[in-house]
């Protein structure tokens, strides 16, 4: 990965990460089947003595990444001067420097291996961004001293010494000085390692801890029934685990054990020691020595093992991934679970994850390739994540969120789950019988209750079970596996009627008596399918060393034997099998003969299971204020916002308003009160300039018919706006019923509006218009008067159809009806007759003079003189914007001094008039003269002085001040439709 | 509130968005059927960044995430742009806004009612997406365990998980709720608005694509778009969560202020 094929860094608070490539994980579980080998040719392959040589070019490259031999230097022990050299390899990849720093990953081999069978993993880690730092434990590989085990002074600082080394590096993130930001990987022994050195160091960020141990005395030896490591030794295994020491030997050793001639300077004398104990340092070799003697760990070797735990060291904080084989039969699987106990006691993350095989199994644990994902997703998230990682982006990472604590269930069957630690299971108990049944402790038959076992001289032959590096050894088809006869008793239950999840630890309670007071049983539970085909559960066999036990059959000692956790699922129809044996070939056996006998009165076994497969729960105890504090807050967040929330929703909901008066109330108080409309020099000039309305004056008493008469863009509309709140005035004041009026006002309650066309919802029918319309006000439906209304748009049937399939017509109507709801007392019209036939039009006119007699007051606006004087009571007439004519229609349409006369010679009559009334009198207009008479009542004279001189009148008629104003308008030009004789608009008047 | 509820819900444009959106996830799980698609492990390959899309056939819950997943960076909020953009500028353009203003209803109530009403749908139609996808995945794959690309979670919490990513995929729209808003407001065209929004989405998401940006990006209110995935851990990811919800706020804030001030003084002439 260059600067150049790779994304940009990122910054980050703690420094710049590069972005980790995204490429496909090819890691199998090679670290552990490294361990696996250990017996074999790898490890002969990484047999090194000399010290480590820094110009060694023995290290393949990796691609994409620069390497780095180190010789670290480190104390040899506690209070010891002398020093050892131990041999690791720094994989530092391209595009990570000094700017560009990343965290690092310390990978820590398995048992009988060296840092080269690590060489695969550092690759991957590398190209996925990480710093990587490979040791080879003291005592393996070129690394120099002896093997202590883990001891935590001196395997567990070494770790500590390699940690400071990567705390003086500058590819690597520091979340503070001297604290490098790093994960522990470890395999097996290296899991051990790598626990123990994140218990001393609490610089480690994450932990990734792979089939390791968690008291290894309990691991080798130990008892279902007594302390840990107190019972028979796991001699198969202690047995190849020391016997080791000849393939760890040095090279020279094994050199010239090999009849290779050693080296000049070398002390064959040196030999003995090493080939007693290889590269074991003295105490250990000693106390495998002594542990093969007596097939048992002694006190001291238990005290010495038990250092190398964190029950011993304190849990570490760093948040940890488990990973274990079911059938690891070195290191139990409850190993595994006793680590995630005291982790998540100390309230550490931990997640165990759980996979086929494990030390001691073949085939399934190399198909476990899972885990790499696993491990990847862990690193990510407690590396990269939580707040320094790169936002949980697809296009950033792989979604570098950790994976959640507990312990991760994936079946055969596809099934997974995330099991809590400690589970949480049901206990069912199940009673053995001496029939051989394995059922409800109340269907126990009668009957003998006590089974006599042989336990053979010299300890043979004995049950074969589990093999190391082979694992259980159920189906396999060996020749004289299994148990023996006379050494063993076995209970099978029915066939299962559910799948069981085996979650937990199991108890099995009986009687034991023995004739030499000492017994040594072998306990175990097997799956058996309906072709009884076998499987040992957990690979686990529970050894139970007795060493005090009644030695009359009559009064058997009460025995409870734990065996360790499992996870296991039993799918129905198969068996669950109890078997107790005296014999066990992977442990040491008692040598002395025996009869042992077994009591089965009141035995139990109880097992632990969740309640069915799919139920399995989550894991976290119901509250921690500290790690849960982002939900303690929204918690506390929502309860104070859910009532704000609750309160403003009831406020949006609308206040209460009181009743409505009667309408004959209303009216009353209307017509006693300020007038219903005031306007005082009302301005509204739009941004472009335009002025709409140049300040307009207008009063409406109650009880008035007010038309608003003017043509096209003369201002009516933008006053009616104005009036109802939807336009704000640049200038001048609004008052409805005495009161201000602003967007909303309540006052807009008394006010009924139709403006510029039917406001309808298409999507609404008639009806739910006009019910939704009204109750947007706030008010009961019933307040709105509206089958009044209905009546009023005349709409039939239709008034239930969706209002966009009405005509425009019928949408007016329904508007004029919307203004109508509740009767109000004023009521704004633009336009109303817009769109309506005569015959609807007239009885719009005749509703509008009926409202007015009533006491309603009434502001409508047209550009049609007729509609005005035939329904209104009063008139204003508006032209650019101001009123040019405003007062009573009866006034203003009074038969005033305006005369028109037809005649059929217009000049001769133009002549007569002027000779009889004087130059201004008289104009031509169309086919005959307009008059203008000095009194109302010289019409007549006017008549008669032109049929007397012999012309002949077609008509004659008189002309309100209304049309005045009009034709003055027309005269303007302005196109407006009035109801009188059509005018030329060429006449003298100007 | 109630009553614009009512006038929301009968408009065809809401059934229209709701049903959508709701046909999705059943659209999803006849073409998985059809294809004999998923049942893969979720290791993220093919154009599968979060790794749910092959998970998506191993339960109810399953399907029902990756419908959450598949529509919320663009279906949602598209519907929500729809919702919130459509709600004053359809009216003004039909006129019935100024019908609905001359009632004695001050403006910034009303808009409230609104605002409140296109967020109560839009959340109906973030809700509708997963418990379809429950539905028609429960039909099709069985009710089962919630399998992520870490772990699996029991049923019941991965309900719940489901219910949290559905909130927060909800909450994570609320940006564009308010930006359409106050487009809304601003014309008497409904196309415009809701256009205008999803142009707008687009482009942020562009923006967000482009990593030479640099922080620039983590401000965009998409950017924690995909930060729900944090709820799939155990314990689940707040960091990511948390400024992914705070990250709405000032986009919220501020697009419904200028609704607010705009429609407060606007002069309504449609």
């Amino acid at each position: 990965m260059t600067d150049q094929d790779g994304p940009g860094p990122r910054d980050t608070p703690h420094g710049v990460v590069p972005r980790p490539r995204r490429r496909r994980r090819t890691l199998v579980v090679v670290p552990l089947l490294a361990l696996l080998a250990y017996g074999g040719v790898a490890a002969l392959a990484s047999v090194r003595a000399s010290a480590p040589d820094p110009t060694a070019t023995d290290d393949a490259p990796v691609v994409g990444a620069r390497t780095e031999r180190l010789a670290v230097e480190v104390a040899a022990g506690p209070e010891v001067a002398a020093r050892v050299v131990l041999d690791a390899l720094l994989v530092v990849p391209d595009g990570v420097d000094a700017d560009r720093p990343a965290p690092a990953v310390i990978l820590l081999h398995g048992f009988a291996s060296d840092r080269r069978s690590q060489d695969a993993r550092a690759a991957d880690l590398a190209a996925d961004g990480y710093v990587v730092l490979v040791p080879s434990a003291r005592g393996f590989g070129d690394s120099g001293g002896t093997i202590s085990l883990a001891d935590p002074d001196r395997e567990g600082r070494d770790v500590v010494a390699l940690i400071d080394l990567l705390a003086t590096r500058s590819e690597v993130v520091r979340d503070g000085p001297g604290d490098p930001r790093l994960a522990l990987i470890g395999t097996s022994y290296g899991g051990g390692i790598a626990l123990v050195a994140a218990a001393l160091d609490p610089r480690v960020d994450a932990l990734v801890a792979i089939a390791a141990w968690h008291d290894l005395a309990e691991s080798l030896a130990p008892d279902g029934a007594g302390p840990a490591g107190r019972g028979p030794l796991k001699v198969g295994w202690t047995s190849r685990l020391f016997s080791a020491r000849t393939v760890l030997a040095t090279g020279d050793g094994l050199g010239a054990a090999a009849g290779v001639a050693a080296p000049a300077g070398h002390d064959p004398r040196d030999d003995v020691g090493l080939a007693r104990c290889g590269r074991f340092s003295p105490e250990v070799c000693a106390l495998a020595e002594r542990a093969a003697v007596d097939g048992a760990l002694d006190v001291e070797a238990r005290r010495s093992l038990a250092r190398a735990s964190i029950s011993h060291l304190g849990a570490p904080r760093a948040p940890t991934l488990l990973v274990h084989g079911r059938g690891d039969t070195l290191f139990p699987v409850g190993q595994a679970f006793a680590n995630a106990r005291a982790l998540t006691a100390a309230g550490t993350p931990v997640r165990l994850r759980l996979i086929a095989g494990g030390h001691g199994a073949t085939g399934p644990a190399a198909a476990s390739g899972g885990i790499a994902g696993e491990v990847d997703a862990w690193l990510a998230g407690w590396l990269r994540g939580d707040g320094v990682a790169p936002p949980a982006n697809s296009a950033d990472t792989g979604g570098a969120a950790a994976p959640p604590s507990g312990v991760a269930v994936h079946d055969a069957a596809g099934r997974a789950g995330t099991l809590p630690l400690p589970p949480l299971v049901v206990e069912r108990v199940l009673a053995p019988a001496s029939d051989g049944s394995l059922g409800e402790p109340a269907e126990v038959p009668g009957g003998v209750a006590a089974v006599a076992l042989v336990a053979p001289a010299g300890g043979q032959p004995a049950a074969l079970t589990t093999l190391p590096g082979i694992g259980a050894i159920d189906g396999l088809g060996l020749l004289g596996a299994g148990d023996v006869a006379g050494q063993h008793v076995a209970f099978t239950s029915a066939p299962l009627e559910d799948d069981v999840l085996l979650a937990g630890t199991a108890d099995l309670e009986l009687g034991v008596a023995a004739s030499t007071g000492a017994a040594r049983l072998f306990v175990r539970l097997t799956e058996v399918d309906p072709g009884a085909r076998t499987e040992l559960i957990a690979a686990q066999v529970v050894p139970v060393d007795l060493r005090a036990v009644s030695v009359d059959p009559d009064a058997p000692t009460r025995v409870r034997i734990s065996m360790p956790e499992s996870v296991h699922l039993i799918d129905r129809g198969n068996r669950l099998r109890l078997t107790v044996a005296t014999t066990d070939q992977a442990f040491e056996n008692l040598r002395a003969p025996d009869v042992v006998l077994v009591d089965l009165r009141d035995a139990r076994l109880t097992l632990r299971s969740a309640s069915s497969a799919n139920d399995v729960v989550a894991s976290r105890p119901v509250l921690d204020l500290v790690r849960d504090a982002p939900v303690v807050a929204g918690v506390a967040l929502a309860a104070v916002a859910v009532p704000a929330l609750v309160g403003a929703v009831a406020r949006l909901r609308g206040r209460r308003r009181p009743p409505l008066a009667p309408r004959a109330e209303r009216l009353a108080l209307a017509a006693g009160g300020p007038p219903p409309v005031v306007v005082r020099g009302l301005e509204k000039r739009y941004p472009d300039g335009t002025r709409a309305v140049d300040g307009l004056d207008l009063t409406v008493e109650a009880g008035q018919v007010v038309g608003l008469l003017g043509p096209n863009g003369a201002g009516k509309t933008t006053t009616l706006r104005m009036l109802l709140g939807l336009v704000a005035p640049t200038a001048g004041t609004i008052e409805l019923f005495g009161q201000r009026v602003r967007p909303g006002h309540p006052v807009l309650e008394r006010v009924g509006s139709l403006v510029e066309g039917p406001g309808l919802s298409p999507d609404l029918s008639g009806r739910d218009n006009l019910e939704l319309h009204w109750r947007a006000g706030g008010r009961p439906l019933v307040e709105a008067e509206l089958d009044w209304a209905l009546a009023v748009a005349d709409l039939g049937e239709d008034v239930d159809r969706p209002v966009r399939s009405y005509s425009h017509g019928m949408a007016q109507r329904l508007a004029i009806a919307q203004a109508m709801l509740g009767r109000p007392e004023l009521l704004v019209l633009d336009e109303p007759t817009d769109g309506l036939d005569p015959e609807q039009i007239r009885a719009m006119r005749r509703l509008l003079v009926r409202l007015g007699a009533e006491g309603h007051t009434v502001l409508v606006s047209s550009h049609l003189l007729a509609e005005v004087e035939q329904t209104c009571t009063h008139a204003v007439v508006v032209l650019g914007g101001r009123v040019v004519a405003s007062g009573p229609v009866s006034e203003l349409g009074e038969r005033a001094r305006t005369l028109v006369v037809e005649v059929d010679d217009r000049e001769r009559a133009r002549d007569l008039v002027v000779a009889a009334l004087g130059q201004d009198a008289v104009a031509l207009e169309g086919s005959g003269i307009i008059v203008t008479l000095p009194e109302p009542e010289r019409a007549a004279d006017v008549v008669s002085l032109l049929v007397v001189a012999g012309l002949r009148v077609s008509s004659a008629s008189r002309r309100g001040r209304l049309e005045d104003a009009f034709l003055q308008l027309t005269a303007h030009g302005v196109g407006l439709e009035a109801s009188v004789p059509a005018a030329d608009g060429s006449g003298g008047r100007g | 509130m109630w009553i614009e509820l009512v006038r929301q819900s009968r408009r065809r444009r809401t059934t229209v968005g709701l049903v959508g959106i709701a046909a999705v996830p059943v659209v999803l799980a006849v073409a998985f059927l059809l294809a004999g698609a998923g049942g893969g492990d979720g290791d993220g390959r093919g154009g599968d960044p979060t790794g749910l899309f092959s998970l998506a056939t191993a339960s109810g819950l399953n399907f029902a995430l990756m419908s959450t997943a598949a529509t919320a960076p663009f279906l949602l909020l598209s519907v929500v742009a729809l919702f919130a953009g459509d709600t004053v500028s359809s009216e003004a353009s039909v006129g019935s806004l100024r019908s609905l203003l001359t009632r004695p209803v001050p403006r910034g109530r009303l808009l409230g009612r609104k605002f409140a009403v296109a967020a109560l749908l839009s959340t109906l139609a973030a809700a509708l997406v997963p418990l379809s996808g429950l539905v028609a995945g429960t039909i099709a794959y069985g009710w089962g365990p919630l399998v992520t690309p870490f772990g699996a979670l029991p049923p019941g919490q991965g309900a719940l998980r489901l219910a949290a990513i559905a909130a927060y995929v909800a909450w994570s729209s609320s940006w564009v709720l308010a930006v359409a808003f106050a487009l809304s407001t601003t014309t008497d065209t409904s196309v415009g608005a809701v256009a205008g929004t999803i142009v707008l989405v687009i482009i942020v998401q562009i923006l967000d694509a482009i990593t030479v940006l640099g922080d620039v990006r983590t401000f965009l209110p998409v950017h924690e778009g995909l930060a729900w995935l944090g709820l799939l851990a155990a314990p689940p990811r707040w960091a990511d969560l948390t400024r992914g919800v705070l990250l709405q706020l000032p986009y919220l804030v501020a697009g419904s202020a200028f609704a607010w001030w705009w429609f407060g003084r606007k002069d309504v002439l449609s």
